[in-house]
């Protein structure tokens, strides 16, 4: 298919909130795009939109070269004719039919004998084959999710949305049945848009990533760009990058800048152009911690930093250090035992000058000139 | 035993029942999704029925249909006959009378409807009408089912309403409460006594039968 999904369109609520959408994303070859952002930042609106099921105040929608919205003209095509694949947070099945039929439900003008050659089919390809006379209620969570991207799937969408297709399952079968969605995305071969609030699910799921908060898209690139790259401090802060501190370039060469950090100097890979005031983004995964001055190596940075705070999570164990300046490491339990962290334990923290990221950024003070 | 007039009231019943079905559906499935804020008017309008003496009810609807007025001028023109002291006429006016009885179950039915199942149903290809019939109405059934019984029952039963538009015609408009009045009026205790225990039990069972399949329905597919 030709074209891209372009999507540029306001949708206001009565009461103030305000969700602005700008989209562009290219249908051939299929991607898997995900709109990430925190709990009720729009995401789930802009999908409604793109599926005709709520109808934006302002702006266009265009898939391919049809146009699905334009607010100028009054356009609006429903949800019936636009062809898209919708998965509902908690799978909408409907509970008065049985597999078969929740399945077969999109394939009404077809004469019977195929649909149930299509269904059948599809159920098989799902791994469903055996439920076919179940009632939702008598299904898993991740049957019901199966169910549901059949019955999608099944009509052939030439776009597939899904909302937090993974939220209504319990934690321990988030994890499993994450790259099973993958799998299934990936063979389906259509564009697919998914929502989702959970970094794990972002970087599993998607290709391509939109990040949004509080009703505006801030950035959209590829997965690990938008994670490792934020194009700003709002962005750097959604994805989560742990420690995010003010600095100043006090030398450039050969790409790599010397930065200030409170009472800290780091090494860090200069994109061009970068002014004086920079913020510091580094990801705590990126971050080794050693006892003793360690072998050296071609890291560019190590720094005596002081244990300030061990905060025990899942998978990771989280590290709150002062190096000079605030700073987060994720360590592994093991490894957290070996090295004796606790708090005012002395230790060494490790990075590279290509894991830190700079960015512009405004200093809230007024620097002293040079 | 006046079976004439017991007949008459079950032919009355079913054609209220099902007159009210084809007009208390849309009514109720527009009621309970609307957003319109003059829904509340409709409402009141449609609960009248519940709270106003049903002579002034049928005072109205004798004033609204008789040949001085508009509609009973036309339908005299059309059909040759007025529509008060008739069956037709009754049927108008158990329509209005019984309205609540049908509008609120279903409306209620309707609104506990997960709206997402519309949707779905929407985005598979579905029309409002096809949504209507395949999703919201098998969804729907226990609350549908008690609006239907619960308007058949209650135009079974219904006097001061046909008193006033129907009058007394063995045959037309002669119903069963106007019958058992009679009967007591003319001090036929035992006549009425028989009549009022047909309708007693009548009443009931359909009842009974009603509450014992909706709680079977509800069970086979609970409406989260």
């Amino acid at each position: 298919m030709a074209g891209s999904l372009k999507a540029d369109f306001t949708r206001r609520f009565a009461g103030g909130p305000v969700v602005a959408a700008a989209l562009d994303l290219p249908l051939d070859p299929p991607r898997v795009t995900v709109l990430f952002g925190p709990s009720g930042c729009g995401k789930t609106t802009v999908l409604r939109c793109l599926a005709g099921l709520e109808r934006p105040d302002e702006g266009e929608i265009h898939f391919g070269d049809e146009r699905w919205f334009d607010a100028a003209t009054r356009l609006l095509l429903p949800p019936q004719r636009r062809g898209v694949g919708f998965v509902f947070q908690d799978y909408a099945l409907f509970p008065h039919l049985d597999v078969a039929g929740n399945v077969g439900f999109g394939l009404g003008r077809m004469p019977a004998a195929a649909r149930r050659e299509r269904v059948a089919a599809m159920l098989d390809r799902l791994d469903l084959g055996g439920l076919a006379g179940r009632r939702p209620r008598e299904l898993s969570g991740g049957q019901q999710q199966r169910v549901a991207l059949a019955r999608a799937l099944v009509r052939e969408p030439r776009l597939l949305l899904l909302d937090e297709p993974l939220a209504a399952l319990d934690a321990a079968l988030r994890e499993s049945l994450r790259d099973e969605l993958r799998q299934l995305l990936l063979q389906a071969g259509i564009p697919a848009l998914v929502v989702t609030h959970d970094r794990n699910e972002a970087l599993v799921l998607g290709d391509d990533m939109v990040l949004m908060n509080e009703g505006r898209v801030l950035q959209s690139g590829p997965v690990l760009e938008v994670f490792n790259r934020p194009a700003d401090a709002e962005a750097a802060r959604i994805v989560g990058v742990e420690t995010r501190q003010p600095g100043r370039v006090v030398a450039l060469h050969d790409g790599v800048a010397e930065v200030e950090v409170g009472t800290a100097r780091i090494m860090a890979v200069a994109p061009p152009g970068i002014p004086r005031d920079v913020l510091v983004c580094l990801r705590g995964e990126d971050v080794i911690l050693q006892r003793e001055p360690g072998p050296a190596s071609s890291v560019r940075n190590r720094l005596a930093a002081r244990v300030v705070g061990v905060q025990p999570a899942v998978p990771l164990t989280r590290i709150e250090l002062d190096a000079g300046f605030p700073l987060f490491a994720w360590v592994t339990r093991p490894g957290c035992e070996e090295l004796g962290l606790a708090p005012g334990e002395q230790v060494s923290a490790l990075f590279k000058a290509s894991a830190v990221h700079l960015l512009p950024h405004e200093a809230a003070h007024a620097s002293p000139q040079r | 035993m006046d079976w004439q007039a017991i007949r008459l009231s079950v032919e009355l019943a079913a054609a209220t029942t099902a007159v009210l079905l084809a007009l208390g559906l849309p009514l109720a499935y527009w009621l309970a999704r609307t957003r319109w804020r003059g829904r509340a008017i409709v409402e009141a309008i449609v609960a009248l029925p519940i709270v106003l003496p049903p002579t002034v009810l049928g005072f109205y609807v004798l004033v609204a249909l008789g040949p001085a007025s508009p509609v009973g001028a036309a339908w005299e023109r059309l059909f040759g006959q007025g529509l008060v002291f008739t069956f037709e006429g009754l049927l108008v006016a158990s329509v209005l009378y019984s309205l609540p009885f049908a509008v609120q179950p279903f409306a209620a039915a309707f609104a506990t409807l997960d709206r997402r199942l519309e949707e779905a149903a929407w985005c598979l290809g579905a029309g409002r009408l096809a949504t209507f019939f395949k999703v919201c109405l098998p969804l729907a059934w226990p609350g549908v089912l008690t609006g239907i019984v619960l308007s058949f029952a209650h135009t079974l039963g219904e006097f001061g309403v046909v008193l006033m538009i129907g009058g007394n015609i063995p045959g037309e408009t002669r119903t069963i409460s106007i019958a058992i009045y009679d009967e007591v009026q003319a001090l036929d205790y035992a006549a009425a006594g028989r009549t009022s225990a047909i309708l007693l039990v009548f009443s009931f069972a359909v009842l009974l039968a009603t509450y014992a399949l909706q709680r079977r329905f509800v069970q086979a597919w609970p409406v989260r």
